[in-house]
């Protein structure tokens, strides 16, 4: 079952100095099936993160429309429905964290649903749990690294119990190490269910979903599994997106004249055909 | 133009409960027009030691020498050692002020003094150099800019001030893979068209092993490690251990051998891997046959 | 300097008056300070001075530390013992000068002096012993039943807790662009008051940007989870009259009943006299 649908979505934007209006989304159509791991990766401009903030009803098309789990977002008294169903996490850690308290900020959502104090408890350290932060719940964020903000970050979501988690760009100013830690998460939570929605522009990143979308200019480019996606690597690299280091490797390779199966993606498989 | 670097301590927040050693006797050298990657995991002392370089921070002991002139000494005439050795921190295109793009990167030429015309030579070269068009991008305001062009105006207005020496906080975090690749080549025109140090601060280990001569460790606030990349990077288990990773190339490569892949060379760059892995390939084929 | 200022600054601890209503804790303050007010003698002073001391001896918070905000404002209490001392008519004691000290003027300065002291030692008690976030919650509690009359108690109160997660966050971009723009050849140090003031512009405009940049975020990330003002929200930390909190009520009524009978007590003694 699709728990998102975007049906024909136009969404444009004033520029800032004039009349002229910008497409950033230019006729997207689109389901995304409960449970799933999507990808979509783009440029800067591609629309990748517009195309976030309609899912979640932060913003509202121009024309088309936009259902999260049979709400539309265009209709006014359905917006809490979708926010609570469709969860959001931003780039910047910092900045997307309401109090001083870790266990206080992981409770802002469901606080703001009404929940009864006993139950945002319970809701509040199961989801410390889930990111890894109970044992920091008392830490201030100013004290946590990136990494650590970025898992309180979703932990407060989580909290909120949403079937779909967008993520925004979410380790991209976050060093290695963070970045590892915010995807083995986010590799736990779909795990556990949870439809997630990656953007991102590092394409090592996308490997483990699987679908990926990749968007130039408002519009899909290619959509597909990632052994599908990546046949297509002299496109991606066209729209100045990097590929896998093993894509890479296999293209050099058969441009040599080697017949490296089209189906290896990761490094780990790689290694192993070379290696047979 | 050489930097000399010798016991540098430094402490934060001593004598309060927060009290922390960030440098313990850091000592390196760095050689005329050398490029040198500095890596270490998050608060392993990077940035606290590049400040020292310029004198934002004052070190509790240790020296430090900038072309021979000690800069831990004395107080004043921190302007002339500012002047040769640029430094950009992380997000540089948030401390971007100015209503147009030229008087931002004037910013740092008229502070040292200089001429109008002095000035203007050196806003356009540097925004030559960064890859601004100057004819589309002085006269705008730098906050209508792209993510990538703020930070590459950022990047210009260090490169004004004509630094000996250029040290960068991790200049490609949070762009877009071209953005990053713009960064990258331009850090490579200038260093030809200059001849700068220029030091590197990165967690992309795939840059530091293709751009560095010298790759610098960084772990607990001493330096753990230290050579040219394929030396450092031939220490896998040491740079785990201190948090860091392998460039990907590397990784790929070790993960082949063990799994009883034969291959000499110790490649760093997607060419040399390339070629090793085609050379592997075929003596393979060779013995089956 | 910054630092020594103890207005504002907990003092982390798990005593009896740590433990306390935050709610009660404010109104206890309130009480004290209005009763410094009522106190006409040394005796009356004494009183408020033994309570102070058991309040401190309980939470255990260190005695210098606390002296260390009056440091801050120790100016102030020269200054007002000086006016007291000299500006009051009356029997002279000593002349210096064209300045005269008078038994009057000396006896108002040691007692205005003292009133400042036990009024910045009692609301210090308050910060030191109470967490913001706990404080923040009090007081949003406390002017709840103000909002028939128009006072936004939830909204002061989210705008406490926000600058509370922020002010560490900016303090810290402060340093950051500060350094950046002294690399850039910046001097902040020389020159006159108007120079120096034109100096700071380029720490205050990217500072000011910055902080619309949190601002923005953080709006799109509380909407994202749900926050839609104050109207049917829940708490996580439910302010809870405990036992001991009937304690301290008790022994603040207590209190407040010594210090009124101190200060009638002629007057009582009296109107005993002239009913026997």
């Amino acid at each position: 079952m699709a728990i998102i649908k975007i049906e024909s979505l136009v969404f444009e934007y004033r520029k800032e100095d004039g009349a002229e209006t910008v497409k950033a989304i230019n006729n997207v159509s689109l389901d995304i099936e409960e449970g799933s791991f999507t990808a979509i990766i783009g440029r800067n401009g591609s629309g990748k993160s517009t195309l976030a903030k309609n899912i979640n009803a932060l913003l509202l098309p121009g024309s088309g429309a936009v259902y999260v789990d049979g709400f539309r977002t265009s209709d006014d008294s359905a917006v809490w429905e979708i926010r609570q169903r469709a969860g959001m996490v931003f780039q910047n850690p910092d900045n997307q964290l309401v109090s001083a308290i870790v266990e206080d900020d992981v409770a802002f959502g469901p606080e703001n649903l009404g929940v009864a104090p006993v139950k945002i408890r319970e809701r509040v350290e199961e989801a410390l749990h889930s990111v890894d932060m109970y044992e920091l719940r008392k830490k201030s964020p100013h004290m946590l690294s990136g990494g650590q903000k970025q898992r309180v970050a979703i932990a407060g979501v989580v909290a909120m119990r949403p079937k779909c988690i967008v993520f925004d760009e979410p380790t991209a100013m976050l060093d290695p190490r963070g970045r590892e830690e915010v995807m083995g998460i986010m590799t736990r939570l779909h795990e556990e269910g949870i439809t997630v929605i990656l953007i991102t522009h590092f394409m090592e990143e996308t490997v483990r979903a699987d679908r990926i979308i990749i968007m130039d200019a408002g519009q899909i480019v290619l959509d597909g599994p990632p052994a599908e996606i990546f046949r297509h690597s002299d496109q991606i690299r066209r729209l100045d997106l990097d590929v896998p280091l093993a894509v890479e490797l296999a293209d050099r390779l058969r441009k040599r004249g080697r017949a490296i199966p089209w189906d290896i993606i990761e490094d780990k498989e790689m290694v192993a055909y070379l290696c047979r | 133009m050489s930097i000399v670097v010798k016991d540098l301590v430094y402490i934060y927040g001593e004598g309060t409960p927060y009290e922390t050693v960030a440098l313990d006797g850091v000592s390196f050298e760095i050689g005329d027009e050398e490029f040198v990657g500095l890596i270490g995991h998050t608060g392993s002392g990077k940035s606290t030691l590049v400040q020292h370089l310029n004198g934002l921070l004052k070190p509790k002991s240790g020296q430090i020498f900038v072309g021979g002139t000690e800069i831990t000494a004395r107080k004043k005439g921190l302007t002339n050692i500012r002047r040769k050795i640029g430094l950009l921190f992380q997000y540089p295109e948030y401390q971007l002020f100015e209503e147009t793009v030229y008087k931002d990167v004037a910013f740092g030429p008229s502070n040292l003094g200089l001429s109008e015309t002095e000035i203007d030579q050196r806003v356009r070269e540097a925004m030559f150099l960064v890859g601004l068009d100057f004819t589309a991008m002085a006269e705008r305001s730098p906050f209508e800019l792209s993510g990538g062009q703020k930070r590459k105006a950022a990047i210009a207005g260090v490169i004004a001030m004509r630094p000996d020496v250029l040290i960068l906080d991790e200049p490609t975090a949070g762009l877009d893979p071209r953005s990053h690749a713009d960064i990258l080549d331009m850090l490579d025109k200038i260093r030809k068209s200059r001849g700068v140090i220029v030091i590197l601060i990165s967690h992309n280990m795939a840059d530091v092993a293709r751009m560095a001569d010298k790759v610098i460790v960084m772990d607990g606030g001493k330096i753990a490690l230290a050579g040219t990349p394929a030396e450092v990077f031939a220490q896998d288990e040491f740079l785990s251990a201190a948090g860091l990773g392998l460039p990907p190339i590397t990784k790929f490569i070790r993960e082949m051998r063990q799994k009883g892949a034969k291959i000499g060379s110790n490649p760093l760059t997607l060419d040399e891997a390339e070629e090793a892995i085609d050379a592997y390939l075929t003596t393979k084929r060779g013995a089956g046959a | 300097m910054i630092r020594d200022i103890t207005i504002g600054q907990y003092y982390p601890g798990e005593t009896w008056v740590h433990k306390l209503d935050p709610r009660l804790k404010i109104i206890i303050t309130l009480v004290f300070i209005i009763s410094l007010f009522l106190v006409r003698d040394f005796i009356g002073y004494a009183v408020a001075a033994a309570a102070l001391a058991i309040t401190i001896a309980i939470s255990r918070v260190p005695l210098p530390f606390i002296l260390r905000g009056l440091k801050a404002i120790f100016i102030i209490i020269i200054f007002t013992f000086a006016l007291n001392m000299f500006m009051t008519g009356g029997t002279a004691l000593v002349r210096v000068g064209f300045l005269t000290i008078t038994r009057e003027g000396l006896y108002n300065a040691v007692f205005m002096g003292l009133r400042l002291v036990f009024l910045i030692i009692g609301s210090s008690m308050l910060t030191l012993t109470t967490k913001p976030i706990k404080l923040t919650d009090g007081i949003e509690s406390l002017l709840n039943p103000l909002r028939a009359v128009g006072v936004p108690a939830h909204e002061l109160a989210m705008m406490m807790t926000i600058a509370l997660r922020f002010i560490p966050t900016l303090l810290e971009e402060t340093d950051k662009i500060m350094k950046a723009q002294v690399a850039r050849g910046a001097d902040f140090e020389s020159g006159n008051i108007i120079r120096r003031a034109k100096n700071m512009i380029p720490i205050l405009i990217p500072l000011f940007i910055s902080a619309f940049r949190i601002a923005q975020d953080l709006a799109m990330a509380m909407e994202a989870r749900c926050y839609r003002g104050g109207e049917g929200r829940t708490k996580l930390h439910e302010l809870k009259f405990k036992e001991r909190d009937v304690a301290a009520s008790l022994l603040t009524v207590l209190f407040l009943a010594l210090i009124l009978l101190e200060r009638e007590f002629w007057a009582i003694l009296e109107m005993l006299a002239i009913s026997r």
